[in-house]
């Protein structure tokens, strides 16, 4: 405004230079010119005098409308020299990042804040910034306005990036009440909520804030009910490109193991939330850096397609084998990894409970033949090639689990087992190994009780009541949970089946006690005994995952190993509960890693790469994170923990021998991917949100359509458009200073 | 001249510009003639051209009376010369030298337009035999011509033209008294000036000539800028003939300026018509047949009234 107010000495400049530059003419007629002179000197100063000023206003109104001065409305203010309140809430989760045309919906949300600030916000006036997302945070607290206090706002809101995850509502409201009850103490004085303007951006999707029979969390209500009389002002983000938008909503591996040489299946699932079909869409599956040939589907308006990828690795180690779907309007959700460790061999270990029977008569000889078939035109071996490993002799401390990926106890005396070992197959499932129990006549409920279900995170989450002898009334199985993995393998085959058929009889059992809903114990079938006993249920243990079966795993009290379902039984079970373990390195975005290593093998210092999204990296942030690994208490492990999964995509973790070791470094992965559902662009109408959200009394406005406004208007809203009157005014100046120098004769003519 | 008559209708000659290629002043006097003569055969009013002489063919029948012995004499051809009685016209041709004339855009100042009419009608003159004379002026008389015939003297018109540079202010009203004085017989009197001097001077001075019963015609040269006053910019403008610079903007003072030399057009055009004088506006950018024509119309009113 200043400089532009010194611009008005322009036309004084120029009148003066130009009294300066003129053209030497001899003249003949020079009488004429005397006697014209002579009469209208007077006239033609007074002419130049008002040239000269409306020429200086032009400029004066230029410079003014450049400025964008504007009036404060009672919509977004209510007084123009009352100091305000503002809190800016921003949706970060990764749906706003939908592009429309140039921008993504959150990039324009970013500029309506920035704008917000530097039309709206005055000196004196109090402002914060939060984001509203899973895990929302304060970017701005409470800061009172000056000048430079503006830039740093600025800045801070230009800084922010679109995160990966949903917004959770209810914790976002929760920190905007909070960050609103901070302005109390900036700036001194009483200030009620009600003098504060909330103004949300965010693309409300549907998900957020619904589920089918109501709010998602009702908690929301009763936080917008604080909210009574504060000035809410909400950006609806223009979803007009949300018609189509493709997600990977899942990449999986079938088996859950995958060895060397052997043949696996991934699975890739893209569901199309839009509106529209899609009537090509390249599904590419990569292996490493290796593409795949693609798959082209068509994929209707809300349908969803699965197209898999059988594959053999030929090298053991870490892979990563990556989906993509075509690019839309929102590409962060075309992408999902899936980290794989592929192994030398499956080992699994089976600890038999009665070796001394040798032969056939060994507890787990059918468990062996069902895991390793000698291969023949009936039999093939699981595609994992599990390789098992049968201890009968548990000595004085006990089998070592080495690389095993899973182990079952067969009709194991608790009290035979060393204690040492009952500590390693606590740690080996609470690092995401897999155990599957078999009890028998060896077992002694107080004693498995004991044993296994002492501690904070037991390996038995129920406890064992009592034995059952039904040998004249032998009950059968059935399944209780047809979503539960195990189950659903039977469940399609339903036909085939014996497995809930009265001819699998158990004749003797044990019963658990009742778990409860709280227990985190996922039954999977029960007896038909009259009380509904647990027949087999699993449950997690730290990291990994427990089955307990509460029969025998020979002949000795059930037929269950009689007929073919037990084969498939096993292979269904055991890849079940090590891809819990698996998992480990295939996290949702925020799921921390957590592995533990063997302090003999590795240094505690350890580097994590994460992945980085091409603008962060841009922004010089550090591509690699020292770590340094924790020491378990009384063993010699490290605990690596990264909990800064704040990006999808593969991280890596580089270790590093211990000085003087001559093996090489070694380097494992994890990969991360985001939540699919965020994918759902449906957003909630304006009708479900006063339905659902009564206590909610805002202002709804498009954004794209506020800006728009805000553009055109100094004021946000409704107020006088004083730059546009402004700029009247110099076309009108403009107007009169033509038709004036016309008039004077100055006009060209 | 053969070269240019090829390349060039003849009437070309009458713009001031063309004329500006040509070197020398006889032979653009010469073209300026021949190309108003053949624009009179071709024009509407070719009857008007028997009204002034010109040389024919003969024709049988034609009064062996009007013959051309003098030109019979140097060619194997008859001729016809008309109005043979008018060979005792004397005129004289007034030339203004002074500063202003030196005025001229286009390349082609006053004063230069100036002596391609007076070249063009001693031309014209001499080829009747008529006896023109020649007085070039600025405050003072600078060259005096007296009429005669011959073709030398023509060449000496021609030459006292061309040695004439533009200075000094003008005395019209002196000049003219001066020169009514000097010519004792009464003639055909052609002012050539851009008429820059008092009104009341220059009024004296025509009222004299008039006294004296010489017939005048006062070609009024003004250049077209000073018609049109067209300029733009800032302009220093540095007044001839001892007047002060001014600094103004031309467009703001061009509709007062336009009124004052009209107001003085008009004063002008009032006292020839007072004095009964032939008053002829000249453009400096015109084609000049409007001066001959102008000259010639006032000869033959001259002659009818005679």
């Amino acid at each position: 405004m200043l400089i532009g107010t010194l611009l008005i000495a322009v036309p004084i400049i120029i009148y003066l230079i130009n009294r300066q530059r003129f053209r030497r003419r001899k003249w003949a007629a020079m009488e004429f010119l005397l006697r014209a002179m002579k009469k209208n000197r007077r006239r033609l100063q007074l002419e130049n005098l008002l040239l000269l000023l409306v020429r200086c206003a032009i400029i004066f109104l230029i410079a003014v409308a450049m400025a964008r001065p504007f009036v404060r409305s009672r919509v977004l203010g209510t007084s123009s020299t009352q100091p305000e309140n503002w809190i800016f809430a921003i949706d970060t989760s990764y749906s706003m990042g939908l592009r429309d045309g140039t921008l993504s919906l959150f990039e324009t949300a970013r500029e309506s804040i920035g704008r917000i600030v530097q039309l709206l916000v005055k000196p004196g006036d109090r402002v914060a910034v939060v984001t509203l997302d899973n895990r929302p945070r304060v970017v701005v607290p409470p800061r009172q306005v000056t000048e430079s206090v503006r830039g740093q706002i600025l800045q801070a809101v230009a800084d922010l990036r679109p995160g990966f995850e949903s917004v959770n509502v209810a914790s976002s409201l929760q920190l905007v009440l909070d960050v609103a009850r901070e302005f109390e103490t900036v700036g001194g004085g009483e200030i009620a909520l009600s003098s504060k303007k909330l103004v949300v951006f965010s693309d409300f999707q549907r998900r957020d804030w619904l589920l089918e029979d109501g709010p998602r969390d009702p908690a929301v209500n009763g936080l917008l009910e604080s909210f009574e009389g504060a000035g809410i002002i909400v950006s609806r983000a223009d979803l007009r490109g949300a018609d189509a938008n493709l997600v990977v909503s899942d990449i999986g591996m079938s088996p859950p193991i995958a060895s060397r040489d052997t043949w696996v299946e991934f699975f890739a699932t893209v569901r199309n939330h839009g509106r529209q079909d899609f009537d090509a869409v390249e599904i590419l599956f990569r292996v490493d850096d290796t593409d795949q040939p693609p798959h082209l589907v068509r994929i209707a308006a809300g349908e969803t397609v699965t197209r898999a990828l059988q594959y053999r690795f030929t090298e053991p180690g870490y892979h990563v084998v990556t989906v993509e779907a075509l690019v839309d309007d929102l590409p962060v959700d075309n992408v999902r990894q899936i980290a794989v460790n592929v192994r030398e061999t499956a080992d699994i270990l089976l600890v038999d409970g009665e070796p001394g029977a040798g032969g056939v008569e060994r507890e787990t000889i059918l468990l062996e033949l069902a895991l390793m078939p000698e291969e023949s035109d009936d039999f093939r071996r699981a595609p994992y090639r599990p390789v098992v490993r049968i201890v009968d002799q548990l000595g004085t401390e006990g089998p070592d689990l080495g690389e095993s990926i899973a182990v079952v106890l067969a009709n194991v005396a608790a009290g035979d087992l060393p204690e040492s070992f009952v500590d390693d197959l606590k740690r080996f499932v609470s690092q995401g190994g897999a155990l599957l129990v078999y009890l028998g006549r060896n077992v002694a409920p107080d004693e498995y009780n004991r044993v296994f279900g002492a501690g904070p995170d037991p390996l038995l989450a129920v406890p064992i009541r009592d034995r059952v002898n039904r040998d004249t009334s032998p009950v059968h199985l059935r399944f209780v949970d047809d979503d539960h993995p195990v189950a659903s393998y039977f469940q399609r085959r339903r036909e085939y089946s014996y497995l809930e058929s009265p001819f699998i009889e158990f004749r003797r059992y044990f019963r658990f006690e009742d778990p409860g809903p709280d227990a985190g114990v996922r039954p999977l079938m029960r007896f038909d005994d009259g009380a509904d006993s647990l027949a087999a249920f699993d449950h997690a243990s730290g990291e990994g995952r427990i089955m307990w079966f509460a029969s025998t795993a020979d002949l000795e009290w059930n037929d269950f190993a009689k007929y073919p379902d037990f084969i498939p039984f096993v292979h269904e079970t055991i890849p079940y509960l090590v891809r819990f373990g698996e998992s480990r390195i295939n996290l949702s975005l925020g799921e921390p890693f957590r592995q533990v290593y063997e302090a003999y093998e590795y240094s505690p210092r350890v580097v994590v790469i994460p992945p980085r999204p091409r603008e962060e990296a841009a922004a010089g942030l550090p591509s690699a994170i020292p770590k340094q690994m924790q020491k378990l208490a009384d063993e010699n492990r490290f605990e690596l923990t990264h909990e800064e999964t704040v990006y999808p995509g593969v991280y890596e973790v580089r270790l590093q021998q211990p000085v003087g070791s001559e093996a090489s470094d070694r380097r494992s992965i994890f990969a991360v991917n985001l939540d699919p559902a965020e994918g759902d662009l449906r957003r909630i109408t304006e009708a479900e949100l006063t339905r659902s959200f009564p206590a909610l009394n805002a202002e709804v406005f498009d954004a794209a359509d506020k800006i728009r406004e805000m553009t055109r208007s100094k004021n946000a809203a409704s107020g006088t458009e004083l730059w546009r009157s402004v700029l009247w005014g110099v076309l009108l100046l403009l107007v009169a200073e033509s038709l004036l120098a016309l008039f004077f004769g100055r006009g060209s003519r | 001249m053969a070269e240019y008559q090829k390349s060039l209708d003849p009437r070309d000659y009458l713009d001031p510009r063309v004329l500006q290629k040509i070197l020398r002043l006889e032979v653009k006097a010469r073209l300026i003639v021949e190309g108003f003569i053949s624009g009179l055969h071709k024009s509407p009013y070719h009857g008007f051209s028997i009204e002034f002489a010109e040389h024919r063919e003969y024709v049988p029948g034609d009064d062996i009376r009007h013959i051309d012995w003098k030109v019979y004499g140097r060619s194997d051809r008859f001729y016809i010369k008309q109005y043979e009685e008018e060979t005792n016209l004397k005129s004289y041709i007034l030339l203004d030298a002074s500063e202003s004339m030196q005025y001229g855009s286009d390349g082609v100042t006053k004063y230069t337009y100036g002596t391609y009419i007076a070249a063009a009608i001693a031309y014209l003159l001499m080829r009747q035999q008529d006896a023109v004379g020649l007085s070039v002026f600025d405050e003072n008389v600078r060259s005096f011509l007296p009429p005669a015939t011959s073709q030398a003297h023509f060449m000496n018109i021609v030459q006292e033209l061309d040695r004439q540079e533009t200075a000094h202010k003008t005395d019209l009203g002196a000049i003219l008294g001066t020169f009514a004085d000097r010519a004792k017989r009464k003639g055909l009197i052609l002012i050539i000036s851009d008429m820059f001097d008092r009104m009341d001077h220059i009024e004296k001075g025509l009222m004299h000539l008039r006294h004296k019963n010489h017939e005048v015609i006062l070609f009024h040269l003004l250049d077209s800028d000073e018609l049109r006053f067209p300029f733009q910019s800032m302009t220093l403008f540095e007044g001839l003939e001892g007047y002060d610079e001014l600094l103004v903007n031309p467009r703001a003072l061009r509709d007062a300026y336009l009124e004052e030399i009209e107001t003085f057009q008009e004063q002008l055009k009032r006292t020839c018509r007072n004095a009964r004088i032939d008053y002829v506006r000249i453009d400096t950018s015109q084609r000049l047949d409007v001066a001959l024509t102008a000259y010639l119309a006032a000869r033959a009113g001259r002659l009818r009234r005679a």
